[in-house]
């Protein structure tokens, strides 16, 4: 055996963990599912007849599917926007002049450590319609005059799940943000200020270039988190009231589990991959021209 | 062009003086090098010039006016920055109309200073690269250029050359030493490299623990180091120091047969001598001592020797043939002995050196 030969065959033994553990983890599953997708198949039994493309033709033929699409979009670009909007804003505070700094970094992470169940609760607790600490601050200071129905009304129910997933995950942005804007070079600020530049232009000249590589990786990953967000909705409105708020992923457990149609289910979930694969595609291109553009 | 003041100058952070009480009046068109080792305040001077950071008391004055309260940007001067600063993100010619723009001058003239500057500068080519696409060496240029082009009264560098590879920076200190006699103008370089201090200024002023120590041209400095401090700093080969004391007929180094015949010979001041590893030479009936090391630079040797329990460096020339181990006897070229005192360090006697 020549050294290279040896060399690689150790290689190979080193990747056979992760290789095995991918195909035990992913691949089959995910075979399977594409499988499954092509059978009408109960999920109790586990047995089915082999129908081709019908679950799929039926799903683009189904309102519950377009709704649950529609339903999904608002849902991820309304997170989206809500979180990005919040994240840079406070990741901008907190990069400033702040009293207590450190303190307040912390605090701000919070939502985000906190688990999916104990915030659905508290949120739960503030939007109850009857003795919500939301509606009491409402009508204690005269903004409505009854109580505000938030989780049980469309299109309420939206507007608060958005609400609470974007409180829970903005931080992620904050955090990836913060951490670009301390490592913009101080001296950029020193070389605008001495070329005539106002605080405004400095903001928009230096800092907006140097965060767009951020918020393009950040963008991008939080709309595949979000897309397939499945725990926070289900727990907060189980995607009511009236299906107002159900999304794919909802859809997913809704057929595979009340409904018992596995083939259906599996033919939602090969139809998410496919979109998340675009989304998946773009944040690729993105990272090898961050790479290369840091290489460089 | 203009002249600078800086008048009683002090900057401290609470109970931290970077800077204490500083005076240097720079004149119009001269090029004047901070000089001194990292921590020294020497950017930070730089910095209170430019308005980046305001001193804590005393007067910045640009031709008599006070700048205090000055913006940098009014202050019609430019940075040249270690880092170069370039906007990463914008090519070169977008980098070199930045402070056109932010200055409303109009497209048609921005043109026309950019392809001057780029000409100037030998930048032509690069003008619609990204900054971030190029060398260290290009990078500065345009940082020069950027500096350039609306024609400040006073230039401002700050340790511009650190970062580029010996060979760039020899080069790129020959084109600032071209551009200072082109343009005419003030500048203010920060150095830590008593080299690129001594081949650019028309000045010096070597600073240590936020006091200036010396204030003079380069070949005053070297030839008559003001403190102890200064000699040590400006030269390379680093000068050597024998702890000793003036006696009458001259100095006396500690525990060594050395004694040389110095004008100011007094009783038992205590003091330390000076001597450029040039003037010592290899004389039969000097001070013994024992080669340690031989270091061949193909036009001179640096040979290191130890005697008692002093180290002397001497720069022989190229034919030397001495190896470790060898023993030698070691003279002071006549007149070069410079003395200091040993408890404050400043220089004894005002002329260039002891006979």
């Amino acid at each position: 055996m020549t050294l290279a030969t040896r060399n690689a065959a150790f290689g190979y033994l080193l990747m056979a963990p992760s290789v095995l553990f991918f195909v035990i983890l992913i691949a089959y599953p995910l075979g399977q599912t594409l499988v499954i997708s092509l059978y009408h198949m109960s999920t109790l039994t586990r047995t089915g007849e082999f129908i081709g493309a019908a679950n799929y033709t039926a799903l683009l033929q189904s309102g519950e599917f377009w709704n649950a699409f529609g339903n999904t979009l608002i849902w991820t670009v309304g997170c989206l926007a809500l979180q990005l909007g919040l994240g840079v804003a406070f990741a901008l505070i907190l990069h400033g002049k702040l009293f207590l700094r450190p303190i307040a970094r912390a605090l701000v992470l919070f939502p985000y450590l906190l688990s999916t169940v104990v915030a659905v609760l508290v949120w739960q607790w503030l939007f109850n319609d009857l003795y919500g600490y939301l509606n009491y601050l409402a009508e204690e200071y005269g903004v409505v005059d009854g109580p505000i129905n938030w989780l049980g009304q469309s299109p309420n129910a939206m507007i608060s799940v958005i609400v609470v997933a974007a409180w829970k995950q903005f931080p992620f942005v904050t955090i990836a943000v913060l951490a670009r804007l301390q490592g913009i070079p101080k001296a950029l600020y020193d070389a605008a200020k001495i070329d005539g530049a106002n605080a405004w232009s400095r903001f928009w000249d230096i800092t907006v270039p140097q965060l767009k590589p951020v918020l393009a990786m950040v963008i991008i990953l939080r709309t595949i988190w979000d897309f397939k967000e499945f725990d926070l909705i289900f727990m907060m409105t189980g995607g009511g009231p009236r299906s107002s708020t159900e999304t794919l992923p909802l859809l997913v457990y809704k057929e595979v589990f009340p409904k018992l149609s596995m083939g259906s289910g599996a033919a939602i979930a090969m139809i998410m991959l496919a979109i998340m694969l675009v989304f998946f595609w773009i944040y690729a291109g993105q990272y090898d021209r961050e790479e290369s553009a840091r290489t460089r | 062009m203009a002249a600078i003041s800086l008048d009683h100058i002090r900057k401290s952070y609470g109970a931290h003086v970077i800077v204490d009480n500083l005076c240097i009046d720079v004149q119009a068109g001269e090029f004047l090098t901070l000089l001194g080792p990292s921590g020294c305040g020497k950017s930070t001077i730089l910095r209170m010039i430019a308005g980046l950071d305001s001193p804590s008391a005393g007067g910045i004055l640009f031709d008599g006016r006070r700048m205090n309260d000055v913006l940098p940007a009014d202050r019609n001067i430019a940075m040249v920055f270690q880092s170069y600063a370039l906007y990463p993100h914008m090519t070169v010619r977008q980098n070199l109309e930045y402070p056109l723009r932010k200055r409303r001058v109009p497209a048609q003239q921005r043109a026309a200073m950019v392809d001057n500057v780029a000409g100037i500068l030998q930048i032509g080519p690069l003008l619609d690269r990204r900054s971030s696409q190029l060398s260290g060496g290009q990078q500065q240029r345009v940082a020069l250029g950027r500096a350039m082009i609306r024609s400040p009264d006073v230039f401002l560098f700050d340790e511009p050359l650190s970062n580029l590879d010996a060979t760039l920076r020899a080069h790129m200190r020959a084109e600032i030493i071209q551009l200072h006699q082109r343009l005419g103008k003030t500048m203010v370089y920060v150095t830590h490299d008593q080299i690129e201090a001594m081949t650019m200024s028309t000045r010096i002023a070597v600073l240590e623990g936020g006091k200036l120590l010396q204030l003079g041209p380069p070949a005053e400095v070297y030839a008559r180091p003001a403190t102890r401090f200064v000699a040590s700093f400006v030269g390379t080969p680093r000068m050597n120091f024998l702890p000793g004391a003036l006696v009458p007929g001259g100095f006396r180094a500690d525990g060594l047969a050395l004694e040389i015949a110095v004008a100011h010979a007094a009783d038992a001041v205590r003091v330390t001598a000076g001597v450029r590893p040039q003037d010592l030479l290899l004389a039969k009936d000097g001070l013994p001592a024992r080669v340690t090391l031989v270091e061949r630079t193909g036009q001179e040797t640096l040979v290191t020797t130890s005697a008692g329990a002093q180290t002397l460096v001497l720069r022989l020339d190229e034919s030397c043939k001495l190896r470790i181990g060898d023993e030698i006897a070691i003279g002071v070229r006549p007149g070069k002995l410079h003395l200091f005192d040993e408890a404050s360090g400043e220089r004894l006697g005002n002329d260039d050196c002891h006979p």
